[in-house]
């Protein structure tokens, strides 16, 4: 496993003082899908450019396919880039565009004639061969921009927000297909994207990056119900944080005092904790019960419902509770049948298994 | 497009238009009309006749310039059409040779400080056309800049005589007029250009000359044709610059119609001459916009 398509060691990107990139370091295995995901500004960009070959790192090495990459420009990279605009050259027809890159692959006029046909079939752009950039819709347009990159058989892909221009439905749909693309042509991707749900749908494994660092690399599973920070557990879905301060370890759990909200129980984190630390027992939404009444005990909160929504298969709850700023957001699957008006006073509990402890 | 935004389309032209009909429409309706009649002396003959243009056709023993025969009886329209329209394609050509790069420059290189780049460029245009015609004069003259100082380096004893009053004077000159009119085109088609497109076609295998050939130069095409015309069909019907710099061996069309005007009281043969020259810059210039496939390259690049 120990032969990384990419190795990505201590890379650093200055422009003039501003620090875009930080000691990144991290292996992208063969075949993976790779998002980098984050806020505008957090340097995913800028280190998609990098392994692209537009931009040189300030310090750092760059391996791919086990060659470093120092010195070595775009042109001659195993990658190939679908850019967020697309960059579809206004002047070549689909067929022109998709061969462009062609070439360079030393085929005959037949061999580059039957790769850009299968290019073509791939995305599903059959018939438009002769049409030119400015008669294609956004989807289309995304369709050729991935078939000319495909085509060159890259050992890399890389994707640069290919699916923010497009409609929610038109989104979702190519979603699915990058996905399906993927598993067909078996080329590893580098997907850069700021949407976490797009993020966590598509990848095999995920970078959260803020402001140039990466936080964490995990599964979408493994950063959804194991984030290692705060800024992971509040990018990543949504979270509820209750302030406690830790009294005691017991074996895997953390016992910690929540003042007026009494006693949390969750489970250690990677890095331990201290009695007497501040810390933070962050609780996913869907995994917090709700009823009428309750007994008292660990991880039992009593609040008000301030407002809910109804969203078909399942209900969001806003219910306020005493002592903290934050209503406590609460999901219930709408099978249970079991709601609560606004207004009612209700009893909030969770597994202590579900409950992560985070640093403050 | 409904009525209402019509008419308001229209009434804003209108007075484009009414400039137009009185400045362009007018004068050459006038040419026209002028063209099917005769003079002698200082009395119009309004009769209609086609004598002006079969004048200009009418075979005889002719005369040969650089070695292309012209079988007509009054070979001299004809000639010098052939050779404004050399000397302005050589011009022209020139032009775009220098504008090009420093459009380039401009574009791609300069990041700041563009629009003090744009004022320095349009700096020799702030004096009179007419004074820059004259200043050429001094260059290049008997005893001018050229002359005396390779005198001065002891390069020559006696001053070269082959630098004014020649074609290749009006060519420098006429290609120096019209260098800051040309970069401006050039230099929109440039800056038009989306940066990606050239990152993508690195990406996709191109060096930075292939990409230039490739991406670059077929996008800056709707400019540089603009530059092109816009250089070349005011240029073959120059006066000023051959009747200044040109001498007796630099003469150009504009020059001979001139003459028929104002001197040689012969105003109808210069209308034919003048509406001639007209149709055949019109068809050069059609031909070369359909051998490059302009509409294509309008309708891809906009």
């Amino acid at each position: 496993m120990d032969d990384p398509i990419i190795r990505i060691d201590g890379v650093q990107k200055s422009f003039g003082s501003f620090t875009a990139l930080n000691d990144i370091r991290f292996d992208i295995q063969r075949g993976e899908f790779f998002s980098l995901l984050g806020a505008s500004g957090c340097g995913k960009t800028t280190l998609l450019r990098i392994l692209a070959g537009i931009e040189q790192p300030t310090h750092g090495q760059l391996m791919i396919d086990g060659k470093p990459m120092a010195g070595v420009p775009a042109n001659r990279r195993p990658t190939n880039m679908v850019f967020q605009s697309y960059a579809i050259f206004p002047h070549l027809t689909v067929r022109e565009n998709i061969g462009y890159g062609l070439v360079y692959q030393n085929l005959t006029k037949a061999e580059a004639r039957a790769r850009t046909d299968e290019a073509i079939e791939l995305v599903k752009l059959t018939g438009l061969d002769d049409r030119s950039a400015h008669q294609l819709s956004g989807g289309q347009r995304q369709r050729v921009a991935l078939a000319r990159a495909l085509v060159c058989r890259p050992k890399v892909l890389l994707l640069d927000e290919p699916l923010s221009a497009l409609d929610k439905k038109l989104r979702e749909e190519m979603q699915q297909e990058l996905r399906s693309l993927q598993r067909t042509v078996g080329i590893t991707f580098v997907f850069v994207t700021h949407d976490q749900e797009e993020a966590l749908t598509l990848s095999d494994r995920i970078a959260v990056m803020s402001g140039g660092r990466v936080l964490q690399i995990d599964t979408p599973e493994g950063l959804y119900e194991r984030p290692n920070c705060l800024e992971v557990a509040e990018f990543v879905g949504t979270m509820n944080l209750f302030p406690a301060t830790v009294q005691r370890m017991d074996g895997g759990q953390v016992i910690a005092d929540g003042g007026a909200l009494g006693t949390l129980v969750g489970r250690s984190p990677d890095r331990p904790v201290a009695p007497g630390e501040a810390i933070l027992i962050a609780v996913r939404p869907e995994k917090i019960e709700l009823s009428a009444s309750g007994t008292t005990g660990p991880n039992r909160v009593a609040g008000r419902v301030a407002s809910l929504s109804y969203l078909g298969d399942r209900s969001h709850f806003l219910v306020a509770v005493d002592g903290l700023a934050a209503p406590v957001a609460v999901y219930r699957s709408n099978s249970e049948r079991a709601t609560a008006a606004a207004g009612t006073e209700v009893w909030l509990s969770w597994s202590e298994t579900d409950a992560l402890v985070l640093h403050r | 497009m409904s009525s209402a935004s019509a008419r308001t389309g229209l009434s804003l032209l209108s007075p484009a238009f009414l400039v137009m009909a009185a400045t362009l429409l007018a004068p050459v309706v006038a040419l026209i009309v002028m063209s099917f009649w005769t003079q002698s002396g200082f009395e119009i003959d309004r009769t209609f006749t086609l004598a002006n243009y079969a004048r200009l056709v009418e075979p005889g023993e002719g005369t040969v310039w650089y070695g292309i025969r012209f079988p007509l009886a009054y070979p001299v329209p004809a000639v010098l059409m052939v050779k404004s329209l050399a000397m302005s394609l050589v011009a022209t050509i020139c032009v775009i040779g220098v504008a090009w790069p420093m459009a380039y420059f401009l574009a791609f290189r300069v990041t700041r400080y563009k629009a003090m780049w744009m004022i320095l460029l349009t700096i020799p245009f702030w004096t009179s056309y007419l004074l820059r015609v004259f200043s050429w004069k001094i260059v290049l003259g008997f005893n001018g800049a050229i002359n005396s100082g390779l005198q001065w380096l002891g390069l020559i004893k006696e001053p070269l005589e082959f630098l004014l009053y020649n074609p290749l004077a009006v060519m420098i000159t006429l290609a120096h007029s019209w260098i800051a009119f040309s970069v401006l085109p050039i230099y929109v088609s440039l800056e038009k250009i989306d940066r990606t497109l050239l990152e993508a076609a690195s990406d996709l295998g191109d060096s930075r000359w292939k990409r230039f050939r490739r991406i670059t130069l077929p996008l800056s095409m709707p400019g540089t044709i603009a530059a092109t015309l816009l250089v070349f069909i005011p240029t073959v019907g120059d006066y000023v610059t051959p009747t200044l710099v040109g001498g007796p061996g630099g003469t150009m069309i504009g020059s001979l119609v001139q003459q028929l005007f104002l001197r040689q009281d012969n105003a109808p043969l210069g209308a034919a001459i003048s509406i001639v020259m007209m149709l055949i810059i019109a068809a050069l210039v059609g031909l070369f916009l359909w051998l490059i496939g302009y509409r294509r390259i309008r309708r891809r690049i906009g």
